[in-house]
């Protein structure tokens, strides 16, 4: 084995161990692969000392991971130190500014909680400018104070020059870090919120401060002018509004592409994170603050990228974020602690050392409280002493500076030696002792804890009408504060922007109360499933969201998310909610629905507008139905929630049940083969799904636990039709007829429906979703995702979108083709997707629940699309055996 | 205003009963309307001294002069539920008041508060309108302006640590939500039924969302919320549902100083 010679690499620990050189059966090849096989090499070594590391749960209960991590890596350095004799690893700072930084200050950014971001961002701008100002040069100056009065060593050989730029690198508090420790805290947001803006939000003042001092460093004290120190000036504003300019530019360049991905799905994850990228390294490349470019570019495009790319998109970018940052986090620490060991660049001065030390903290304490003290006048709830006391104890430093230290020209500052000794030891203390230490503190000083409760519907549209009493009270006392300007943004927004950079489907459908249902929805559907899909007894079934019953469907979920969860969950809310545990769930709900869903016999086929078409008796009955569902189910639920099962309403779901299961009847003989399950008849309720066919909106969704006999489902385009509001007047397209796959599977039995929304489109009104039981539409979005995921490849999505001629998007149309190639279930979406031609308003009279009306819409259907298709009068007997049994 | 007694300048005595709010169970409730029955009962108390003696002032003098004004504030700033509003913040929401009494006859009118433009685009503005108002009534003098304004100042330190035994203070967190509350609850049952939150999200969501979908959002919420099965809120179980809300501080705006 003989590793390379190369500069600044050699044997890796973990590199394979030799092979005979020259041996002309295998070539030891080493060079080739070396410094790829090395990253990945670390990378690796790091991830699995995490797991270790988790093992123990008492060990990462009391020590952060960042100690641990950086404990690991002075093990490995002194091994490697051993081994080698010479250092070889260091944290090298243009891999870490290029590579490893980025991912970290791109998840913190896009995660970041934007509302309680802005509602503080005064005070973490005061904290971020002010406060890192104010220690750079408190601690610079203080340290040459103590230079100047003779206590340090002779060999420090640095001006007050060379000091305040030693004061700015050291005093600037580290995103890594902060995020490495607090995140195990679990302080309450606003003050998490309020140390971690800053520690990103100042980095503009560092990079500045650090340029600015280097030049007058390099340049020699004598020689600086006062217009130097106005360049200075100048350039901070120039690099911090430069830097969130350019993370503005890349945002909404962003969201403008994510607009259009509709068809290339599977790299809508990738724009994300190369435009983020392209963000850091293009104020990189002009000297901006990168990390504000990156930070703002993630805060400001996440609503309209969330809105605009797909749900298994969204989950994509969000665990692709969390790896990355949680993987960069690691490899840093682990270096941190490596670097360390590489004594050839140490120089130590106890004075320097202990006198740093004590500045950045005495410096951080009565810096915070000082802005404190008077951004307390101006804040609705001040900061009392406790956060103080936090705020100053967590004013962390980390690899930034250590890699602005390393950075520093040792020929220009002779004292880099001193300096990076002193950087690596208060990195070390603030990690190691203040990380530890910051949890019991925290704990001992009982502070204001966040509490991790999931959102309810109450909450969000309680909120938000305290919002707008508190708007209008504003206005009444004619007091334009922050919420006026929040106000006037949020209308600039919907008016202007939503409109410019979200897809007309997804700004449509924007309503954050709504949002929250739908999110209610999903989770009560993953829990029901958690407890237990299969026993679908009405007794035992609760509603997690419900507080009152919340206890025993949490425990559970909590346990799955800390098996499942990352080490590095940096938004506050998100990641406890549903969305982490979608993916294992959608199979879970896959396999469930398989097994207990009827297949519907056919499309739901309706009209919406009740403009073009009075309603039919049929739709109206249909409607009852519904209504009579929605109550039944409220009384089901009711009396389990009480545990109150009145003879009376069983008798109720009893008829209920049994008209219901005469209905089912027929679906449970579908084609598939699948039995009906079998349920006692007072469990029976049926299961209304009401569909939204829009693949990429299917991140909502709802199943209805209490029932049992079976799944109605219902197709419904929300989004098409919506969209098809402005194309209402193409009437003269006719929405064509629905065509029952003829492959028994279940996906293939309810992917064609997602092929019709064209149809629906024609006949838009606002009144359209009125009909259609909403809150029931999610379920199917999910279920669809679900056998989507399994049923097709991803890049087969576009074909679902096909077929919506009359929809607003020309660009649909050339859709048709495409999913011929790559959609798996040609037949019925050829059918379906075939331009329609002959529109009758009567197919618009179809009713909603096919179960019910089936055998009557079957033959209006055939008279309607009459014999012009001899394939649909293939479908249409098929229709007719369905319902015949 | 002159002369007199303008229809929103009545005697304390008359208003009192008025200002009591309706509802009639919930203990916040009555600890808001304890303050002003304290009050009345006491006769001679200092409360409703105050109140005369500001009722007074305004009757006689000019209302819009300095000196009056200022009599009156350090009046107001005396009782119990402005105490805390400091003199220069009375002044100031004081010739708020008087910009926007476009009758000048010491009292707002509900045409005074649509003509503020912001309001009119608000969702909820004609609700806040009204809970300006005390029942019944269609002018609000000051005192009732500071009064529904009280609600929304911020707790401060040294008010949480205040004796128990008092009536508790407009802008207790019990009080800021009794105050959403009676947003929602038009028919003053002290429930919020399902209409009543329908009619609430209607003002609240877009257009886009069908009545379909805010009735399954409404029937949700009340699920969510409801603990006695009767598919109503009612006050006790809006507070329960709210309990890990910030109220404090989502309920209180910084007035200037």
């Amino acid at each position: 084995m003989q590793p390379p010679t190369g500069p600044a690499l050699a044997s890796a620990p973990e590199s394979p161990p030799g092979a005979a050189p020259g041996s002309p059966l295998l070539r030891w090849q080493w060079r080739e692969v070396q410094a790829p096989c090395l990253v990945a090499g670390w990378i690796l070594v790091a991830s699995l000392a995490k797991i270790v590391f988790q093992l123990s749960k008492k060990v990462t209960s009391v020590v952060p991971e960042s100690c641990l991590l950086i404990l690991l890596g002075l093990g490995l350095g002194g091994i490697v130190l051993a081994i080698t004799k010479r250092a070889e690893y260091q944290l090298e700072p243009s891999m870490f500014f290029l590579f490893l930084l980025p991912p970290i200050v791109l998840d913190s950014g896009y995660f970041m909680p934007s509302r309680l971001f802005f509602d503080n961002l005064g005070a973490i701008l005061t904290y971020a400018v002010i406060g890192t100002l104010w220690n750079s040069f408190a601690t610079g100056a203080a340290l040459w104070g103590v230079k100047q009065a003779g206590l340090m060593d002779e060999g420090v050989e640095a001006g007050l020059m060379d000091f305040l730029l030693f004061g700015s690198l050291i005093s600037a508090v580290d995103p890594v870090a902060v995020l490495a420790v607090f995140e195990e805290v679990h302080i309450n947001e606003t003050l998490f919120i309020i140390v971690f803006g800053e520690s990103l939000l100042n980095d503009a003042v560092t990079v500045v401060l650090y340029k600015v001092f280097n030049s007058f460093v390099e340049m020699g004290p004598a020689h600086v002018q006062a217009t130097d120190y106005l360049k200075g000036v100048a350039s901070f504003f120039v690099v911090s509004l430069g830097g969130a300019a350019v993370g503005l530019l890349f945002a909404f360049l962003l969201a403008l592409i994510t607009r259009f991905t509709k068809r290339v799905r599977i790299i809508e994850p990738l724009f994300v994170f190369l435009l983020a990228y392209m963000a850091y390294l293009a104020a990189e490349m002009v000297s901006l603050s990168s990390i504000l470019a990156v930070t703002f570019c993630g805060i400001c495009c996440k609503k309209y990228v969330e809105a605009n790319i797909s749900r298994k998109s969204r989950t994509t970018v969000k665990y692709t974020m969390k790896t990355l940052a949680s993987s960069s986090e690691t490899v840093i620490f682990m270096f941190l602690g490596i670097s360390a060991v590489d004594t050839s660049k140490w120089a130590w001065d106890t004075a320097l050392v202990l006198g740093t030390l004590l500045f950045i903290l005495l410096f951080r304490a009565v810096g915070v409280i000082l802005q404190t003290w008077v951004l307390n006048h101006f804040r609705l709830t001040p900061l009392d002493r406790i956060d103080q006391v936090v705020m100053s104890y967590g004013g962390l430093r980390g690899a930034v500076a250590f890699a602005l230290v390393i950075l520093l020209d040792g020929a220009k500052v002779r004292a880099k030696d001193y300096f990076v000794a002193t950087t690596i030891v208060v990195v070390f203390f603030t990690v190691l002792v203040q990380g530890l230490t910051i949890k019991p503190l925290v704990k001992w000083l009982k502070v204001k804890r966040s509490d991790h409760h999931k959102p309810t519907l109450n909450e969000e549209l309680h909120e938000h009408a305290f919002d707008h009493i508190l708007a209008a009270v504003e206005d009444v006392v004619g007091h334009h504060g922050y919420r006026y300007w929040r106000d006037k943004w949020e209308q600039f927004d919907k008016r202007y922007l939503s409109q410019l950079l979200m897809r007309k489907s997804a700004y449509r459908l924007k309503d954050e109360i709504w949002d929250v249902y739908c999110k209610l929805n999903i989770r009560d559907a993953i829990s029901f499933v958690d407890q237990g899909g299969h026993v679908l007894s009405a007794s035992r079934l609760t509603l997690p969201s419900m507080p009152s019953r919340s206890s025993m469907s949490e425990s559970s979920v909590t346990n799955l998310l800390r098996e499942s969860g990352s080490g590095a969950c940096l938004d506050l809310q998100v990641i406890d909610t549903v969305r982490s545990r979608r993916d294992k769930e959608d199979a879970v709900m896959h396999h469930v629905l398989r097994g207990s869903l009827y297949k519907p016999r056919r499309r739901y086929k309706a009209s919406y507008s009740r403009h073009f078409i009075s309603p039919s008796t049929q739709e109206r009955q249909d409607k009852e139905i519904f209504q009579q569902n929605m109550k039944r189910r409220l009384e089901t639920f009711k009396s389990t929630k009480h545990n109150v099962c009145s003879a009376k309403s069983k008798a109720r779901l009893k008829k209920d049940g049994r008209k219901k299961q005469k209905k089912s009847a027929a679906n449970a003989e579908l084609p598939n083969g699948k039995p009906p399950r079998s349920v006692t008849w007072q469990q029976t309720a049926a299961v209304l799904v009401a569909v939204d066919s829009d693949d990429e909106e299917s991140d909502s969704s709802e199943t209805e636990k209490e029932d049992d006999e079976g799944i109605i489902f219902i197709a419904r385009a929300t989004d098409e039709i919506l969209q098809g509001k402005k194309a209402s007047g193409s009437l003269d397209v006719c929405p064509s007829p629905r065509i029952i796959p003829p492959s028994p599977t279940s996906a293939e039995k309810e992917l064609p429906w997602k092929g019709d929304r064209g149809d629906l489109a024609v006949y838009i009104s606002s009144e359209t979703t009125k009909i259609v039981p909403v809150d029931m539409q999610t379920a199917w979005k999910q279920s669809i995702s679900s056998l989507e995921s399994v049923a097709s490849p991803p890049g087969a999505e576009p074909g679902l979108h096909a077929k919506t001629l009359a929809g607003p998007a020309p660009e649909e149309r050339h859709v048709v083709p495409e999913q011929r190639t790559c959609f798996q279930f040609p037949n019925p979406l050829l059918r379906s997707s075939r331009p329609q031609s002959a529109g009758s308003p009567e197919r618009t009279e179809q009713p909603e629940l096919q179960p019910l009306m089936a055998p009557d819409e079957h033959g209006r259907m055939s008279t309607s699309a009459g014999p012009s298709n001899s394939r649909w009068l293939i479908q249409f007997n098929r229709a007719a055996r369905f319902s015949d049994g | 205003m002159g002369q007199g007694i303008t229809p929103g300048a009545r005697t304390p005595q008359e208003q009192l009963p008025s200002s009591l709010p309706t509802t009639k169970s919930s203990a916040p409730a009555r600890s808001d309307s304890l303050l002003d029955s304290a009050g009345r009962a006491a006769g001679t108390s200092e409360h409703t001294n105050s109140l005369l003696l500001a009722r007074h002032q305004s009757r006689v003098g000019d209302y819009n002069s300095q000196s009056t004004m200022r009599h009156l504030a350090a009046q107001l700033a005396f009782q119990r539920n402005y105490r805390s509003f400091s003199h220069s913040q009375i002044t100031r929401l004081y010739s708020r008041f008087t910009s926007l009494d476009k009758g000048e006859n010491g009292t707002l009118s509900r045409e005074d508060f649509q003509r503020i433009p912001e309001l009119a685009i608000n969702p909820l503005g004609d609700r806040i309108i009204n809970a300006f108002f005390p029942e019944g009534e269609d002018q609000v003098n000051f005192r009732g302006f500071m009064r529904t304004l009280a609600h929304f100042r911020p707790i401060e330190d040294n008010e949480k640590s205040k004796d128990q035994n008092g009536p508790e203070p407009l802008n207790s967190r019990s009080n800021k939500l009794h105050f959403a509350f009676r947003l929602y609850d038009l028919d003053k049952d002290d429930k919020i039924s399902r209409d009543e939150l329908l009619q609430v999200l209607r003002m609240m969501v877009g257009v886009n969302i069908s009545d379909e979908q805010l009735g399954s959002i409404a029937d949700r919420t009340i699920q969510e919320a409801d603990q006695d099965g009767d598919s109503a809120i009612s006050f006790t179980e809006f507070v329960k549902v709210l309990e890990k809300v910030d109220v404090e501080q989502k309920m209180s705006i910084r007035f200037l100083h």
